[in-house]
């Protein structure tokens, strides 16, 4: 989160900065596929390997089925904030989803441990697992996990983790500082994010 | 079943859908908002506006100066004031937003790639005539002494990777299959491949380039 001009990530810019590659531009130029919007408040690219979103208050970098490694999103984030030396950035989030597969008695099990409905029953009739939602203080930020039923087919729960620094209140600060972040910061939420949902799964 | 297993067994489904643009201003018209991930509702349903207006003849858009409207449009020589307000209970959960980019990620992409196995490389050595480059690699979090040197071929990275490649530079090398799917979300063909990604150079924060400074002072003075 930042103040960024989504108006020049273009193809072109990204080609120019060699954040994308020739064939990655023509996949998001196909003619009648829709897969570059821009205007003057955003701009969204779908690439075979990523998703690229920028509006005038956030950039969002989403991987896809096709992306290899989180490694890759990594380098792409770092690559576009050093080619926007002077784009004051006030936050980073490092957001992971998830849904899970269950049967229906794990999904039960699982839901009622983490947000067991018995001690409302009596007073709320057929009340139902909703959401759960926690959030941790950490350092420079926060933690939030969220729990709740998957509307996928063939999936019963959507797990959400996403750590969150806040580097600075408006207007921002270096992007550097966000760069150092996700060099130092990467790896131990990846491996948190990880042990949360085999947490999950072993309580299911 | 393992972790991977169950996230990864049901994704190969019927896919057949919005195409990009018109899954953002489709859930952007039918919730009222959103359709974006984490971004708030009132920027959505903004660009939808934005384009519509942009989409007109005789029009323009330009920021509110005074930040009272949300948007100010001139069509045919007239500003149309706009102010957006949502209420939270028309918001899509975020497991709902988050099917809808899974669902445009499959109807665009029609392939995935399943990761086997990943390494953390350093370039030891470039052999510009034979176009080759000696590294070592090491697992990620693994133990130093299982590290393994190896030579690889240009190819392994590309051209224009292969010229940018100086010993010291780091990368990633991750294998895997890749899986090709139908219109039918059914595996079509797969292939075992290996990517590198190499690892750009960091910008250096002035807190950072503080440190440094100090650090080397403190060296000299001892």
């Amino acid at each position: 989160m930042g103040a960024f001009n989504p108006a020049i990530v273009t193809p072109d810019w990204l080609l120019s900065k060699q954040l994308i590659d020739e064939q990655d531009r023509s996949y998001v130029l196909q003619d009648g596929e829709d897969r570059f919007i821009t205007s003057s408040v955003f701009s969204g690219g779908r690439y075979a390997w990523v998703t690229l979103e920028f509006s005038r208050e956030s950039l969002h970098i989403q991987s896809t089925s096709e992306t290899e490694t989180g490694e890759r999103v990594r380098e792409l984030a770092v690559g576009l904030l050093a080619a926007l030396p002077e784009t004051p950035v006030g936050r980073v989030h490092l957001s992971h989803f998830m849904f899970l597969t269950l049967n229906q008695e794990q999904t039960d099990r699982l839901t009622a441990t983490l947000a067991p409905v018995g001690p409302i029953l009596e007073h709320f009739r057929d009340a139902q697992f909703e959401a759960v939602e926690y959030r941790s203080t950490r350092e420079r930020g926060y933690a939030d996990l969220l729990v709740e039923p998957s509307h996928r087919d063939g999936y019963q729960l959507y797990v959400e983790y996403e750590r969150v620094w806040e580097l600075a209140d408006p207007p921002g600060v270096d992007p550097a500082v966000a760069v150092e972040v996700l060099d130092g910061e990467w790896e131990a939420t990846q491996a948190e994010a990880s042990a949360i949902v085999n947490h999950l799964i072993h309580l299911a | 079943m393992s972790r991977a297993g169950l996230l990864e067994s049901r994704v190969g489904r019927a896919v057949s859908g919005p195409s990009y643009r018109e899954l953002l201003l489709d859930a952007t018209s039918r919730h009222g908002g959103a359709g974006l991930g984490n971004e708030i509702p009132q920027a959505a349903l903004l660009r939808k506006l934005t384009s519509w207006f942009e989409s007109l003849p005789d029009s323009s858009i330009k920021p509110s100066p005074d930040r009272r409207a949300d948007l100010i449009a001139m069509h045919r020589g007239r500003a149309v004031a706009v102010e957006i307000k949502t209420y939270s209970r028309d918001l899509p959960s975020r497991s709902l937003i988050a099917e809808w980019r899974r669902e445009a990620d499959l109807v665009s992409s029609r392939a995935l790639f399943e990761r086997v196995e990943e390494f953390v490389g350093r370039v030891r050595e470039v052999d510009v005539t034979a176009r080759t480059f000696t590294a070592i690699l090491g697992g990620r979090f693994a133990d130093p002494s299982d590290e393994v040197v190896g030579t690889f071929d240009r190819r392994l990275v590309g051209d224009l990777a292969f010229d940018q490649l100086r010993p010291g530079s780091t990368f990633t090398l991750v294998t895997g299959y890749q899986i090709h799917l139908d219109t039918q979300g059914n595996a079509e063909s797969s292939s075992l491949a290996t990517r590198v990604i190499m690892h750009r150079a960091r910008p250096r924060s002035r807190g950072r380039r503080a440190a440094a400074a100090r650090q080397a002072s403190d060296l000299l003075e001892d």
